[in-house]
C-alpha cells in the first residue's frame, strides 16, 4: 500500500469524485483543418511518468509532445495546461523491396524512459523499426568565439588580434529532439508492443509471433525471448497481441494472445521463455458460444496495475482484471457495450470486430478506463462498482464544460438524450486513452483530435 | 430484434430431420447463413492482396472461423455436399446475400410458420444492396474463374515464411502455394460451395432472419481436431476428382498462382 503525502498541491483525489462529481475539459488540441487527412489520425497517445509530458503519434509517422504548464498562482483558474512542447517526424514510409509491399510509418507505440538527466528519452516505434529518441532543452548558446564570427563563418586569422573566452547567453528556448538510437530488422511480423524494463536498461518489443529484447545501448543484437511462429506455418492459429513487463520485476513480463490467453513469464527459469509460469485463461462460457467466439476473446491490450499485483485486459466487449495469483479466471469484468452481442456478424462484415481498443489504470489503481465506438469512452470503478459513459467531441467538450454521462440504450424504457444502438456511429472509435500516473487527467484520442479531461474537484482547489 | 433475452437456439432444429416444414426451413436457413459467413470470411481472406502487408491477427482469426465452419459443416454432412458440388464456376461472392438481408433484426411478430417469400440470388449484385455496409462492388462481379478459397491467403503466409526461411536456412520450400493450398484440405478442385444448395433452398427466404441472432445463439458441436479435417477431406479428393470431370488441382494451382504473382 503506498501511502499519499497530502500536500495543498498534490493532493490525490478521491478517484469516486471522477465519475459523480464532472469531468471538465481541460484543453482541446484539436487538429485545426475541419477535413483531415488520414496522416492526422492519432495511433497511440501516453503519457511520461511523472505526467508533465504527454506524447501522441500518429499514421503520418510524426510524434507531436505536449507538455504541462506549470500552475500559476496568479491566475487561480488556469490550472496546468497542455501545450504543444516539440514535433518531429519519428519514421518515414519505406518499401520492403524483398516482399514487394511497404512498410507503414504510422506509430504504434511510444514508451517513455524513465528520466534521469535533464533530457528526456522516449521510444517509438512503427510496424518495424524502433527509435531512441533524446528530447532536450536548449536555452543558452556560447557567443564570443576567436575563430568563428557571430554567422559562424571562420574569421581570418589576421584579423583576431585578442583572446576572449566565449560566454554562455540566454536565447529563445529551443526544444530539440534528435534520434540516438535506431534498433532496425529484428522484426519479421509487424510490432504491436515495446515495453521499458524496470531495469531501464533493457525493454524488449513484440510482434505477431516473437518478442525480443534489447539493451538501450545496442542497436545491432538483440535477443530473442519469446517465440510461438510453429514451424509450418501453415498451423498458426494463435498471435502476440500485447506485451508489457512488470512494473517493478524485472524478470517478469506478460504476453496477450488472439485467444484470449495471458501468459506470464519469467526471464529467470530459461533463455526462450517459451514455456509460461503461469497463464491466464477463462474458460468459455458454452451458453455463448458461436462462430464470433474466439474473436471476441481476443485480447487486444494488457496492462499491469501500478501496483504490480494485478493485470487489465480489453478483449472486444470486456475489461477484466486479472489477479496475478489466479490463473483461472479474472477477478473482475466489466461489460463495455455488451449491446454489440447481437450485432456480432455486421460488425464482423465492416471488420470493426478487429478494433483494438486500449484500457488503463489510473494512478492508484482504483478506477479503469477503455473506449467505445461513436467516441465515448467508459470507466469503471473497482470499488464502487460504478461506471460511467462519457463522449469525447468538440460540442460537448469546450474548455471549462462538463461532461455530461451519456447513455445507449437498448430498447425498453429510453430516456432523452439516450443512443440508441442503430445510431452509433462505428467510425468513431476510441482506442487510444491515457491515464497521468498520478493525478485524475486523461488523454483521449478521438481519430485526428485528442482530448484532454481533468477532474473539476481538482480543478476547484486552484 | 427479439426481445432481449430471447435467443433462439438452434437445436431444435437439429435434433431431428422431421417433416415438419417450418423446421426444415429454419435449419437450412441456418445453412445458408451459415454459408454466407464462410464466403464472406473467405472472401475476407482473399482481399489481403494489398500493396501494405496484411494484419496477420485478423487474417488468423478469419481463417479460424472459417476452419470452426468447416469443422462443423463437416459434422452435419453438409460439408461433403458441397464438396460434391464442383462444376459451377461460381465465386464465393456470387453467393453472398445482401447484407440488409442478413444482418437484417426479425421482425417483433416473428413467426415460425409464417411463409417465406422466395429471395433469388440475382437480386443480390451491387445495384440492389443498398446498405451502406455491402460489399464492395468489385466484390460482386462473378468471376468466371474456378474460385479459390484460403490457398491464396494461406500463399500469402506461405510466401512471407518462405522468403524468412529462405534468410535463416537455404533450404527452400519447393510449393508453398500447394502446400497452403492442402493446409485447409480443401483438395477439391474448385473448392466452391454451390449452386446445387442454392436449389436446394429456392424456395426459403432468409430475409426475415437475423443472422446475429441466430449464429450467436448455437450450441455447436463437439469439434474434431484441425488435422482430423484434413484428413478427412483429403481422403475425398479422389471421389471428387472423379465427379467433377475437370483437371482440378492443374486449374486451381493455376488461378493460385495467378492471384499470388498478378497482385
Amino acid at each position: 500500500l503506498t501511502t499519499l503525502s497530502r500536500t495543498p498541491h498534490t493532493r490525490m483525489l478521491n478517484p469516486i469524485q471522477v465519475l459523480c462529481s464532472d469531468i471538465t475539459a481541460l484543453s482541446l488540441e484539436p487538429k485545426q483543418f475541419a477535413s483531415y487527412t488520414e496522416a492526422d489520425i492519432i495511433s497511440t497517445v501516453e503519457f511520461n511518468l511523472t505526467g508533465e509530458l504527454l506524447a501522441t503519434g500518429d499514421k503520418g509517422g510524426r510524434v507531436v509532445i505536449f507538455q504541462r504548464e506549470p500552475e500559476s498562482k496568479n491566475e487561480p483558474n488556469c490550472q496546468g495546461e497542455y501545450n504543444v512542447y516539440s514535433t518531429f517526424q519519428s519514421h518515414e514510409p519505406e518499401f520492403d523491396y524483398l516482399k514487394s509491399l511497404e512498410i507503414e510509418e504510422k506509430i504504434n507505440k511510444i514508451r517513455w524512459l524513465p528520466q534521469q538527466n535533464a533530457a528526456h528519452f522516449l521510444l517509438s516505434t512503427n510496424d518495424k523499426t524502433i527509435k531512441l529518441w533524446k528530447v532536450s532543452e536548449r536555452d543558452k548558446r556560447p557567443e564570443g568565439y576567436n575563430l568563428k564570427d557571430e554567422e559562424g563563418r571562420l574569421k581570418g586569422l589576421s584579423t583576431v588580434t585578442s583572446l576572449q573566452v566565449p560566454v554562455l547567453m540566454p536565447m529563445d528556448l529551443m526544444v530539440e529532439v534528435s534520434p540516438r538510437r535506431i534498433f532496425a530488422n529484428a522484426h519479421t511480423y509487424h510490432v504491436n508492443s515495446i515495453s521499458v524494463n524496470s531495469d531501464c536498461e533493457t525493454y524488449m518489443s513484440a510482434d505477431d509471433l516473437r518478442i525480443n529484447l534489447w539493451h538501450l545501448g545496442i542497436t545491432d543484437r538483440s535477443f530473442n525471448i519469446v517465440d510461438i511462429k510453429p514451424a509450418n506455418m501453415e498451423e498458426l492459429t494463435e498471435v502476440i497481441t500485447a506485451a508489457e513487463f512488470h512494473p517493478y520485476h524485472c524478470n517478469l513480463f506478460v504476453y496477450s494472445s488472439s485467444k484470449g490467453t495471458l501468459r506470464l513469464c519469467d526471464m529467470r527459469a530459461s533463455a526462450l521463455c517459451d514455456k509460461h509460469s503461469k497463464l491466464f485463461e477463462e474458460p468459455e462460457d458454452p451458453s455463448n458460444r458461436s462462430f464470433f467466439s474466439e474473436i471476441i476473446s481476443s485480447i487486444s491490450d494488457v496492462k499491469f496495475s501500478h501496483s504490480g499485483r494485478y493485470l487489465l485486459t480489453r478483449d472486444y466487449l470486456t475489461v477484466n482484471v486479472w489477479d496475478l495469483n489466479m490463473e483461472s479466471k479474472p477477478i473482475e469484468t466489466y461489460q463495455v457495450h455488451d449491446y454489440l452481442r447481437s450485432k456480432l456478424c455486421s460488425l464482423y462484415e465492416n471488420d470493426c470486430i478487429f478494433d483494438k481498443f486500449e484500457c488503463a489504470w489510473n494512478g492508484t489503481d482504483s478506477v479503469i478506463m477503455t473506449g467505445a465506438y461513436n467516441n465515448f469512452f467508459r470507466m469503471f470503478d473497482r470499488n464502487t462498482k460504478r461506471d460511467v459513459t462519457l463522449e469525447a467531441s468538440r460540442e460537448s467538450s469546450k474548455p471549462r464544460a462538463v461532461l455530461k454521462p451519456r447513455r445507449v440504450c437498448t430498447g425498453g424504457k429510453r430516456r432523452k438524450d439516450d443512443i440508441s444502438v442503430d445510431s452509433l456511429d462505428f467510425t468513431k472509435k476510441i482506442l487510444h486513452t491515457a491515464w497521468h500516473p498520478a493525478e485524475n487527467i486523461i488523454a483521449i484520442a478521438a481519430t485526428n483530435n485528442l482530448y484532454i479531461f481533468q477532474d473539476k474537484v481538482s480543478s476547484e482547489m486552484h | 430484434m427479439f426481445p432481449k433475452g430471447t435467443k433462439r437456439k438452434f437445436s431444435e432444429g437439429e435434433e431431428v430431420p422431421d417433416e415438419n416444414p417450418a423446421d426444415i426451413k429454419v435449419m437450412s436457413s441456418y445453412n445458408l447463413q451459415r454459408q454466407s459467413l464462410l464466403d464472406m470470411s473467405l472472401i475476407k481472406l482473399q482481399l489481403c492482396h494489398m500493396l501494405v502487408e496484411p494484419n496477420l491477427c485478423r487474417s488468423v482469426l478469419i481463417a479460424n472461423t472459417v476452419r470452426q465452419i468447416q469443422e462443423e459443416m463437416t459434422q452435419d454432412g453438409s460439408w461433403t455436399i458441397m464438396a460434391e458440388a464442383l462444376n459451377s464456376n461460381q465465386s464465393p461472392s456470387d453467393r453472398l446475400v445482401a447484407t440488409e438481408i442478413l444482418c437484417r433484426p426479425s421482425p417483433k411478430d416473428q413467426d415460425k410458420e409464417k411463409p417465406f417469400s422466395v429471395i433469388s440470388y440475382e437480386g443480390c449484385d451491387s445495384v440492389s444492396c443498398h446498405s451502406e455496409e455491402v460489399v464492395d462492388d468489385s466484390l460482386c462481379e462473378p468471376s468466371s474463374e474456378a474460385p479459390t478459397y484460403l490457398p491464396s491467403s494461406i500463399g500469402t503466409w506461405g510466401k512471407e515464411d518462405q522468403k524468412e526461411n529462405s534468410e535463416e536456412e537455404s533450404e527452400e520450400d519447393p510449393k508453398p502455394e500447394e502446400q497452403g493450398f492442402g493446409t485447409f484440405g480443401i483438395k477439391n478442385p474448385t473448392a466452391t460451395p454451390d449452386p446445387a444448395l442454392d436449389e436446394l433452398f429456392s424456395d426459403v427466404d432468409t430475409s426475415y432472419y437475423d443472422l446475429d441472432t441466430m449464429l450467436t445463439g448455437m450450441q455447436s458441436s463437439p469439434k474434431m481436431g484441425p488435422y482430423d479435417l484434413l484428413d478427412s477431406l483429403s481422403s475425398h479428393s479422389p471421389s471428387i476428382s472423379s465427379n467433377s470431370g475437370c483437371r482440378p488441382d492443374l486449374n486451381e494451382l493455376d488461378h493460385i498462382m495467378e492471384i499470388i504473382v498478378g497482385s
